[in-house]
């Protein structure tokens, strides 16, 4: 495989135990988990506007650009995206990650609140926590197997003052999407590790 | 959406947050019919006119004759004759700018206070917990979320307790697993809550040795009685859960021809533990059911709650008429020489034939029973059949 300088893989410098074979397996068996999760977020957000009402369940809903408070942004925009190398790309995956499942969590404590009989969001919104974790989980494998080094630890999520419930619903809502965009991104970025470590 | 993303990612992250605009009130909890005038105030910073902004609520522009500037940053509107709440999470009451952005939002909540919930029954399993159910005071919708606790305590010892275990026989009910006294009497209510009230049922009050059901009897066999064309026997095993309480067990039969969904009750069964029926038509397919009612428990005289009725029990009688009576204990045998036959060949092959063993003539009984079933069924004529 071709060297890239600016890459942060180093092969000489890597700690992990994993053979090639290994990493290309769990790379593999993590782009499935980024297809499963690219289509588990898509039908959360669907589920998550159903129960907000309008205008968050209309079509052509168009949120406002305000910063919502405690969610961090990510600051690398779509083009540079596919311009980063491997290691940086797996980085940023790995500080998202970190920070969803409890971004989920929080969303899920506001609709048990608002939307107490919505079980089935509740469950998908559980479910996208737990499928986070397990991304995370892998992510470190692979970045550890490379040498690349992770992300700090998310500081502590959303404590801040309770916000009002429209804000808890904006809020809510951009959370399902950052988490439906962070999969759509994994998914990419898994698929061109992919191309470059086969089995 | 790529370039909303990308507008998104782009903001700085801001610790101290400025909302473009505030509404005011923030969540109001309103009764139904009332009316709301609110006030959105823009951020000065962002240099907007309060005649430039409008209102929607849950996505539906509201009329600008309802609108009024206050100031050079305030736009009221005024509501009146408010709906129930098209979504328990609140109607959205949002404040746009001319160009449709979205400057901030109220969640409305409009609804009906709750009514008291009535109709509370309950009953214990074998003296060991308590179920109650009960039903909700309105027939229509409050429209806010109403929350439901179920409150119980000893009638002469004044500590409430509150149900944890909601929703296990439907939506409104909740059950109680242990801790129960026997012989002293409970005091149970329900409350009804929601953000415009709380409403409270009457109170049940009740011993629970009043209440006590148990499980349906166990192993009910129905078989027929020789070559008697209108019999069926039906034999069952008390329920083992009350085996050591002191009781009596009533039961109760229940049975209906396979194409009826007519039962009939055989009532007075007493405490037997088996039973004929009799007057039955014949060559005919029968279900039947047992229940029981552990009544008489520690001495007292009243009767308990009729447990679930048994799984149906399939058996069909054999062919020709007779005189109807019921749950007859004397009658005779008549067997035919085919069956008596064939009764002494099973008894035969079962100490011989060593790998046969599960030959009876109660095989023989099913086989006919079956044979009755499939010839009904051919002669049916199916939907899908041409004629």
């Amino acid at each position: 495989s071709p060297v890239d300088p600016a890459n942060l893989l180093s092969p000489a410098a890597s700690s992990s135990s994993l053979s090639q074979q290994e990493v290309a397996t769990k790379i593999k068996q993590t782009h499935s988990l980024t297809v499963l999760l690219k289509h588990c977020s898509e039908q959360l957000l669907a589920e998550y506007v159903r129960h907000q009402g309008e205008p968050f369940s209309s079509p052509d809903f168009q949120p406002p650009a305000m910063a919502v408070p405690g969610l961090p942004s990510p600051s690398v925009p779509p083009e540079a995206w596919l311009a980063l190398s491997d290691g940086k790309r797996l980085w940023h995956l790995a500080a998202a990650y970190a920070a969803l499942p409890g971004l989920l969590g929080s969303v899920r404590r506001q609709q048990a609140e608002l939307n107490p009989l919505a079980s089935e969001l509740h469950r998908q919104l559980e479910a996208a926590a737990r499928q986070c974790r397990g991304l995370a989980g892998n992510l470190e494998r692979i970045m550890g197997a490379l040498g690349v080094t992770g992300p700090p630890p998310p500081s502590s999520s959303l404590g801040g003052p309770t916000t009002g419930a429209f804000l808890a619903k904006l809020g809510g809502y951009h959370v399902c999407r950052l988490h439906r965009d962070w999969a759509m991104r994994s998914h990419e970025a898994l698929g061109l590790l992919r191309t470059k470590y086969p089995l | 959406m790529i370039t909303f993303l990308f507008l998104w990612l782009c903001l700085p992250r801001v610790e101290s947050l400025t909302y473009p605009a505030v509404i005011s009130p923030q969540d109001p909890t309103l009764v139904i019919g009332s009316s709301l005038t609110a006030t959105c105030s823009v951020n000065s910073d962002l240099h907007l006119k309060a005649e430039d902004l409008y209102w929607t609520l849950n996505g539906r522009r509201l009329p600008p004759e309802s609108y009024k500037v206050l100031n050079g940053t305030t736009l009221s509107v005024a509501l009146a004759n408010l709906n129930g709440s098209r979504q328990q999470s609140g109607d959205n009451l949002v404040c746009h700018s001319r160009d449709g952005s979205i400057l901030a939002g109220s969640c409305l909540y409009v609804g009906l206070p709750p009514e008291k919930p009535v109709n509370i029954t309950c009953w214990s399993k074998n003296m060991k917990d308590l179920t109650c159910k009960w039903a909700p005071g309105t027939e229509g919708e409050t429209y806010l979320h109403t929350n439901y606790t179920l409150k119980y305590k000893l009638r002469w010892y004044g500590r409430d307790n509150t149900c944890q275990e909601y929703r296990t026989a439907g939506q409104y009910s909740c059950h109680i697993p242990k801790d129960l006294a026997l012989f002293t009497p409970y005091e149970i209510w329900v409350e009804a809550s929601n953000r415009l009230g709380v409403a409270v049922s009457e109170v049940v009050m009740l011993d629970i040795l009043d209440v006590v059901t148990t499980d349906p009897p166990a192993d009910v066999t129905v078989s027929r009685v020789g070559d008697l064309e209108d019999q069926l026997s039906v034999r069952w095993s008390s329920p083992p859960a009350l085996k050591d309480f002191l009781f009596q067990a009533k039961y109760q039969i229940q049975y209906r021809v396979e194409d009826s969904a007519e039962w009939k009750v055989v009532d007075d069964v007493g405490n037997q533990t088996s039973c004929r029926l009799a007057g039955l038509r014949p060559g005919t397919v029968y279900f039947v059911q047992v229940r029981c009612n552990p009544f008489g428990i520690y001495g007292s005289k009243k009767a308990g709650i009729w447990s679930d009725w048994s799984n149906p029990t399939a058996a069909s009688t054999p062919r020709s008429d007779r005189v109807p009576g019921v749950c007859d204990p004397k009658s005779g045998e008549q067997n035919t020489t085919l069956r008596r036959e064939l009764k002494q060949f099973f008894g035969w092959v079962k100490k011989h034939a060593y790998g046969c063993s599960n030959l009876s003539i109660k095989l023989y009984d099913q086989w006919r029973v079956w044979l009755q079933k499939s010839h009904k069924t051919r002669n049916q004529v199916l939907p899908g059949d041409k004629l």
